[in-house]
């Protein structure tokens, strides 16, 4: 390559130099400010047509850049006249687009359009879409300040006699619903901006630097709304009836609803974002008010359903592209906005949701609390990110549980409330100054207290950490219980410390049992009780969220079997503790005692059950996959890259590093599911009878009462996880005994594996033939079935796991 | 790759304040950071003019052939030419 000598380089460089300083005062159109302010900036020279000579020298494929510029980042960087990607693009569709001028005057039905609208873009905010892409598309939203009666007068006087449509219409109706919808998104968003939640993953914060009228009060809006509902009542229907319009009735109805709506929702959010917790009765009040308003009855009146498609569109009301004038760095993403079906069927979701936390101010129990918590997770309509926030603001905030008790004291009652330690552990300190010696502060209880203390003192994160998590969405709850998980572990092991030198305190005789002395353990048979929850629900989420193939289900259930088969020994070994005779003779206040011991018995005995019944299905489904393995009806998948022990090593790697249960190795998971010498027509019925003891265990469950499992506020949702269970228990078993029925009705083709691979490389009509031979290797009928050999098949039919009833248990059926 | 004093020259450029009028008469002011053979150029802190209108548009990617004139910050500029 040749290189132009250096003096004609020069003189081009600066020929090229001088030129753009030439004309470089003719670049900015002297009409334009924004570019004159450039001017402060450097001059500019102009180099398009050195460009132009020097990317010509380039090879294919060469950048030139700056070496911190990587290809990643310009990845990221945004297309210009991509239309998809340039948001400040001119496409010839907005040509033509006359600005929109929200100063006419629109017609009721018209208003009705709007405010269905914004309540469309309020929900679909509430969904997690961005405020651009929602409620700031919304010119009256974006001008809401405007809509003031002189402005109107002055602008279109002749209009108004014209239309003799009222003003009042837009300028109160619609202004006073705008400003309820700013209000309920300021309240809205001052709780969501507490980080509760996941921001851009659960829910969009951002207000691109746009006001919603924060500084607007809510009592003003309030009065607005009132002012609107009296007008339309006295004179804004009176002038919709006469314009004799079709389903005026329906029009006044649905603006009555719409605002009467707004109102309600806003006061309860008024109420309920209250600093101090206790105004959640006036909150509830409202909230069902909102509720009743978008029941379907549509025989009293005022409802939001039977007037969804009442409204006649405002055109340009709304602007989507308003997200170009906003500051933003990423591209709008394509959204879809909910129907208004959609909206309501949220709304009323939500609604009841936050009628729900409201109840549970009234605080019964930690046990009770905690099991809230759990079922409002699981919830099958997944609670909104706000419902989600709010619980987490009502349970725990400023170190207060409920904005009342303090951790103390929710610590003290789920230990009592589970394993009913001596009374003497939890005794207050001022309860120890006014003891039975009264000057003299006993030296052991001083000792006894002091450890207490070190014990809640070290389970306040975790509990509170985990309370935290169960208001995340599902797939972050399991990422969060993994990361815990060893915070809970280390808890334990403090707890069985503290324990062991509380036993030495009190002199605590241990219980005679077939393993030796046993000692009660109390506040680390409790943390251990709550970290074997996690465990479980761990692996339970990892069926919910969709992470196991499967093949794997096997391995996973059966590794879920032996963690709750753990559980129930360390609940077992719980209940002998806490209903120790010993205990009653030594302490004062029997009755006391008694109450909480029968508490705490009988939530043991519905945990025993419960855990008894998980493991009960679990074993049945990891049986019946083994079995239908066995008979060839299920086949994993032979993965070249795939070695089984690492992945069983990976699915429970989060169990390694925790000092108990004792973690099962891949050998141990191959030995115990090989079950050589089973057959797989018995290990179905062993499957069989799984599912049936675990039905029973279930409807047991079902007959005990809310208080004494403790699920008092969540117990519509436990019954209906157990009935959900019980359905998955039904279904399999009724699948397998049909499975079971094929075995001794239907011909049974055995194949060997030899003949297999033959048929495989065979045509059909081979294959067919193949069977048509074989019925005479048909077991005889009252002969058990020697199924012994792995090559038998059930004819035809592929084991199907469905998860339809229950997401942590599927029902196994053959097709 | 090529290294031709009119590439180093180029070069020199990178990281300077950067001006792109565009086909549909946008103008584009920020951090020059890259080229390729095509003049597809990619600046960093952008900020877009559309007449009156100013934006923000962070790291953008201005394909060569949409670009109409490109203004690089003059550090030479000699006091005979202000």
């Amino acid at each position: 390559m040749t290189f132009p000598g250096d003096s004609l380089q020069k003189e081009l460089v600066e020929t090229t130099q001088a030129l753009s300083k030439l004309d470089i005062d003719e670049v900015p159109p002297q009409n334009n400010a924004e570019i004159q302010d450039l001017q402060l900036e450097p001059q500019f020279k102009d180099i398009t047509a050195f460009l132009d000579e020097v990317t010509d020298e380039f090879k294919i494929g060469q950048l030139v850049h700056l070496e911190s510029f990587g290809l990643y980042d310009a990845m990221s960087s945004i297309e210009i006249m991509d239309p998809k990607m340039d948001s400040g693009m001119i496409l010839d569709s907005d040509l033509n687009k006359k600005p929109f001028d929200i100063k006419t005057l629109i017609r009721p039905e018209q208003v009705l359009w709007v405010m269905d609208r914004l309540f469309i873009c309020e929900m679909s905010w509430h969904s997690g879409h961005s405020l651009s892409q929602t409620l700031f598309t919304c010119m009256y939203l974006l001008h809401v300040m405007e809509l003031e009666p002189e402005l109107f007068s002055n602008n279109s006087s002749d209009d108004i006699n014209q239309n003799l449509i009222p003003i009042e219409f837009v300028i109160l109706i619609l202004k006073s619903y705008v400003l309820g919808i700013a209000k309920c998104c300021q309240l809205v968003w001052d709780e969501m901006t507490k980080g509760h939640v996941y921001e851009e993953e659960d829910f969009a914060t951002n207000k691109y630097g746009i006001s919603i009228y924060e500084d607007f009060p809510n009592s003003q809006a309030l009065k607005l709304l009132d002012d609107a509902e009296t007008w339309l009542v006295h004179h804004g229907s009176n002038w919709i009836r006469q314009t004799g319009m079709d389903k005026s009735e329906d029009i006044i109805r649905a603006l009555q609803s719409r605002l009467l709506l707004r109102k309600s929702f806003l006061l309860a959010l008024m109420h309920m974002t209250q600093p101090i917790r206790q105004q959640y009765s006036q909150a509830q009040h409202h909230l069902s008010i909102c509720l009743q308003l978008l029941h379907d009855s549509k025989d009293d009146g005022i409802c939001i359903n039977g007037t969804i498609d009442l409204g006649v569109e405002v055109e340009g009301a709304f602007d989507p592209l308003i997200n170009r004038k906003l500051v933003s760095q990423t591209p709008p993403r394509p959204i879809h906005l909910l129907s208004m079906q959609e909206c309501v069927d949220e709304l009323k979701n939500m609604l009841k949701n936050l009628i729900e936390i409201c109840n549970i101010v009234d605080y019964k129990s930690a046990t009770s609390l905690t099991n809230f918590m759990i079922y409002y997770s699981a919830k099958q309509s997944i609670p909104c990110a706000f419902s989600r926030s709010f619980l987490q603001s009502t349970v725990y905030s400023e170190n207060r549980i409920l904005g009342k008790l303090s951790v103390f004291q929710l610590i003290k009652d789920s230990v009592t409330e589970l394993t009913n330690p001596p009374y003497i552990y939890f005794t207050s300190k001022t309860d120890i100054g006014t003891s039975v010696n009264g000057s003299h502060i006993d030296v052991d209880t001083a000792k006894i207290s002091k450890l207490i203390h070190t014990f809640v003192d070290n389970a306040v994160k975790p509990l509170t950490d985990y309370f935290r998590i169960l208001c995340h969405n599902r797939s972050r709850q399991r990422r969060n219980m993994c990361k815990v998980l060893s915070d809970w572990d280390l808890l334990q092991d403090e707890a069985e410390h503290i324990d062991t030198e509380l036993q030495s305190i009190i002199k605590e005789e241990p219980l005679p049992s077939e393993e030796g002395p046993s000692y009660s353990f109390h506040l680390s048979s409790w943390v251990y009780h709550r970290k074997l929850i996690l465990l479980e629900d761990i692996l339970f989420l990892g069926f919910e969220l969709g992470l196991f193939g499967d093949h794997e289900f096997v391995m996973i259930y059966w590794y879920l079997d032996y963690i709750l088969g753990v559980h129930y020994q360390h609940l077992e070994r719980t209940h002998m503790h806490v209903t120790d005779p010993r205990k009653f003779k030594k302490q004062q206040n029997f009755q006391f005692e008694s109450s909480l011991q029968s508490s705490a018995v009988s939530l043991i005995v519905s945990q025993q059950v419960l855990t008894m019944a998980r493991q009960d299905i679990c074993r049945g489904i990891h049986r019946t996959i083994i079995a239908l393995q066995k008979t060839g009806n299920y086949t994993p998948p032979k993965l070249e890259f795939d070695d089984e022990s690492i992945r069983f090593w990976h699915r429970f790697r989060m169990y390694r590093t925790l000092g108990s249960p004792t973690i099962l190795s891949f050998q141990d998971f191959k030995d115990t599911t090989r079950l050589d010498n089973i057959t797989a027509f018995e290990l179905l019925s062993f499957s069989l009878k799984n599912f049936q003891s675990a039905r029973s265990s279930i409807e047991n469950l079902l007959a005990i009462k809310p208080f004494e499992s403790r699920m008092d506020f969540c117990h519509t949702d436990f019954t209906k996880d157990l009935q959900a269970m019980l359905r998955v228990c039904i279904a399999n078993i009724i699948s397998l005994h049909k499975i079971l029925e094929e075995f001794d009705q239907k011909p049974i083709t055995i194949e060997k594996v030899e003949n297999e691979k033959t048929t495989k490389s065979r045509n059909k009509k081979g294959n067919k033939n193949k069977r048509k031979q074989k019925p005479s290797q048909k077991p005889p009928q009252n002969q058990k079935p020697m199924i012994t050999s792995p090559e038998i098949k059930l004819v035809n039919k592929v084991a199907n796991f469905e998860f339809k009833y229950h997401p942590w248990f599927p029902v196994i059926t053959l097709k | 790759m090529t290294d031709t004093p009119k590439i180093r020259q180029l070069r020199s450029y990178l990281n300077l304040r950067s001006r792109i009028t565009v086909s549909d008469s946008r103008i584009f002011f920020g951090t020059f950071m890259c080229i390729d053979k095509y003049k597809n150029i990619i600046l960093a802190q952008t900020e877009e003019y559309r007449e009156a209108e100013k934006r923000f548009v962070g790291l953008v990617m201005i394909p060569g052939k949409h670009i109409i004139k490109i203004e690089i910050e003059d550090l030479e500029l000699s006091p005979e030419y202000i």
